[in-house]
C-alpha cells in the first residue's frame, strides 16, 4: 500500500516529484505512519498484552481440562461477530484514511462514523456476552479460565473504548479540507491505535475461543 | 534622508524563536547542579525499593493475600526487625518522590503560559508525597504490633492499598506531563515528544490495580501479574526513564547557559 502522505498546510520538504532534486541529494526518509514517539506507545501496549497472553497459555497448561471444558461454555458466535465487526472497522478506517489523503471530506467523514458504529456494536455485543454468561453463573469469581477471560476481554473493551474517544476526535479531524502536520500526525496515530485494538481482539479471540 | 534603522547588535530574537514568557521563565537561569542532585534524589526512592521493599521487609514476591491471619502473624514475627529497618530506610528515602518531581514540574511550567498544568501537578505531587509516606508508616505499625493477628493482618493488607491501589493520582502525574510535551509553547522542544506517549502508556498500564479490592487470587490480587509486577515494574522502569531524560534536558540548559 502506498504511504501517501496527508495533504497539511504546511508545505513539504523541496524536490520531490515535480522538483528538481540534485543528484546528491539524501534519499528520502521512509514515512513513518502518524509519528515515531507513538509507536513507544502502541508497541508498549502490545508488550503488556503479549506477557498477559503468556500468563494465561502458562495458566492453561496447568489446567488443560478445565480451560478445555470451560471454553465449551462461549458462544463462539459472540466471539465470531465480534472479530466481522473489528476487521470490518478497521477496513473502514483506512478508507476514511485514503479518503483524508485524497480529500474527500465526504468519504472520510462516513467512513470514520462506519468504523465507530462497528465499535459501538463491537461494546453492546460485549455486554449481551457478558450478561448471558453472568446470567449462567460465569464469573470472575468462579475459575480461572473465567478469570482470565472477563479480565482479558474487559481490558481489551476498556481499550476499544479509548479507540472510539480517539475515532471521534478523527471524525472531527474530517471535516477540515486542509490539516496541519499535528492534526495529519494525529489522524495516522489515530488509526493506528484502532488497528492495534483490531490486532489485539484477533489474538485474544483465538486464545480464548478455539484453541484446543 | 532615510528613515530604515540601522541594523544593531541589540535587536531582539525573531518572532518564532521568543520565548513566550517574560521575566525569570524568559530567562530560566537553573543551577544545573542543583537540579541533577533533585533528579539523582529519586533513584534513592528507587535503590530504597530494591533495600528495603524488596531485600528487608521481604514483600517481594509479596506475601499472599490468601492467607490466614495466624500465617500472617507467623510470617510478620519470623522478620519482624528486618521488616522494622526496611519500613524505616523505606520510609525515609520515598518521601524523595517530590524532589524528584520538583524539576520536572519546574519544566512543565516551562512549557505552558498559564501554570494550570503546573498547578495541578504540584498538588498531586504534594499528595502523592503524604501518601508514599504512609505506605511503610502502615508496615511498621504492622511489624510493631506483631502480637496482634488481626491488626497485623489489617496493616499488612493497609500497606499493600496504599502501595498500589493509589496509583490514579501518580498516572494523573504522568498524563499531565504528557499534555505539557503535546502543548508546548516553548519555541524550543524542553521535552521530546515520545516522552509524552511513553508517559500515557505508563498512567494506562497501571490501571490494573484498581481491582485489587475484588480479588485475593490470580492477576489481580495485590501479589498477581498485573497488579503487583505490571504496576511497580512500570511504575519505577518510569521514574528511571524520566530521570535520564531529565538530566539530558539539564544538560541541554547548561549548555545554553554558558553561551549567554
Amino acid at each position: 500500500m502506498e504511504a501517501r502522505p496527508i495533504p497539511t498546510t504546511i508545505p513539504g520538504p523541496a524536490g520531490g516529484r515535480n522538483g528538481a532534486a540534485p543528484d546528491d541529494a539524501p534519499p528520502q526518509r521512509r514515512h513513518v505512519p502518524g509519528e515515531p514517539g507513538l509507536w513507544v506507545l502502541l508497541l508498549g501496549e502490545m508488550t503488556v498484552f503479549a506477557v498477559l497472553f503468556g500468563v494465561f497459555m502458562h495458566s492453561r497448561n496447568e489446567q488443560p481440562a478445565l480451560y478445555a471444558q470451560q471454553q465449551l461454555e462461549l458462544h463462539r458466535n459472540f466471539g465470531g461477530i465480534n472479530t466481522l465487526l473489528l476487521l470490518t472497522s478497521s477496513l473502514a478506517v483506512v478508507i476514511g484514511l485514503h479518503a483524508i489523503r485524497r480529500q474527500l471530506p465526504r468519504l472520510a467523514r462516513a467512513s470514520i462514523a462506519a468504523a465507530m458504529l462497528c465499535g459501538a456494536a463491537f461494546l453492546a455485543n460485549k455486554y449481551l456476552e457478558w450478561s448471558s454468561l453472568l446470567n449462567h453463573h460465569h464469573n470472575p469469581h468462579g475459575d480461572n479460565f473465567f478469570l482470565y477471560f472477563f479480565v482479558l476481554t474487559g481490558l481489551h473493551a476498556f481499550h476499544v473504548l479509548i479507540g472510539m474517544g480517539v475515532l471521534t476526535a478523527v471524525l472531527m479531524l474530517a471535516r477540515k479540507p486542509l490539516l496541519s502536520k499535528t492534526q495529519s500526525a494525529f489522524v495516522e496515530g489515530g488509526t493506528c491505535f484502532w488497528h492495534m485494538v483490531d490486532l489485539l481482539w484477533v489474538v485474544l479471540f483465538a486464545l480464548l475461543y478455539l484453541v484446543h | 534622508m532615510t528613515t530604515e534603522a540601522l541594523p544593531t547588535a541589540t535587536q531582539p530574537p525573531p518572532a518564532h524563536t521568543r520565548s513566550p514568557h517574560g521575566g525569570w521563565l524568559a530567562e530560566f537561569r537553573i543551577d544545573p547542579r542543583l537540579m541533577r542532585l533533585f533528579v539523582y534524589s529519586g533513584l534513592l526512592n528507587v535503590a530504597a525499593v530494591g533495600i528495603g521493599f524488596a531485600l528487608l521487609m521481604h514483600m517481594v514476591p509479596p506475601p499472599s493475600p490468601t492467607w490466614s491471619k495466624m500465617q500472617t502473624l507467623h510470617w510478620v514475627q519470623q522478620h519482624r526487625t528486618s521488616i522494622l529497618i526496611g519500613a524505616l530506610i523505606c520510609t525515609f528515602f520515598w518521601c524523595f518522590f517530590v524532589t524528584w518531581m520538583a524539576p520536572i514540574l519546574l519544566y512543565i511550567r516551562r512549557m505552558e503560559r498559564t501554570p494550570l498544568l503546573t498547578t495541578a501537578g504540584v498538588l498531586l505531587v504534594a499528595g502523592g508525597g503524604a501518601v508514599i509516606t504512609m505506605i511503610a508508616v502502615a508496615w511498621t505499625i504492622m511489624a510493631f504490633r506483631a502480637e496482634d493477628a488481626t491488626t497485623v493482618q489489617t496493616f499488612l493488607d493497609l500497606g499493600f492499598f496504599l502501595f498500589l491501589y493509589t496509583w490514579p493520582g501518580f498516572a494523573l502525574v504522568m498524563v499531565i506531563i504528557a499534555i505539557a510535551i503535546f502543548q508546548n509553547v516553548h519555541p524550543t522542544p524542553i521535552l521530546p515528544r515520545w516522552l509524552a506517549y511513553y508517559n500515557l502508556f505508563a498512567a494506562m498500564a497501571m490501571a490494573p490495580a484498581s481491582f485489587m479490592g475484588l480479588f485475593k487470587t490470580g492477576p489481580l490480587a495485590y501479589d498477581g501479574v498485573l497488579s503487583f509486577w505490571l504496576v511497580c515494574i512500570d511504575f519505577f522502569t518510569w521514574m528511571i526513564v524520566m530521570t535520564i531524560v531529565m538530566l539530558k534536558a539539564i544538560r541541554k540548559d547548561e549548555q545554553r547557559l554558558q553561551q549567554i
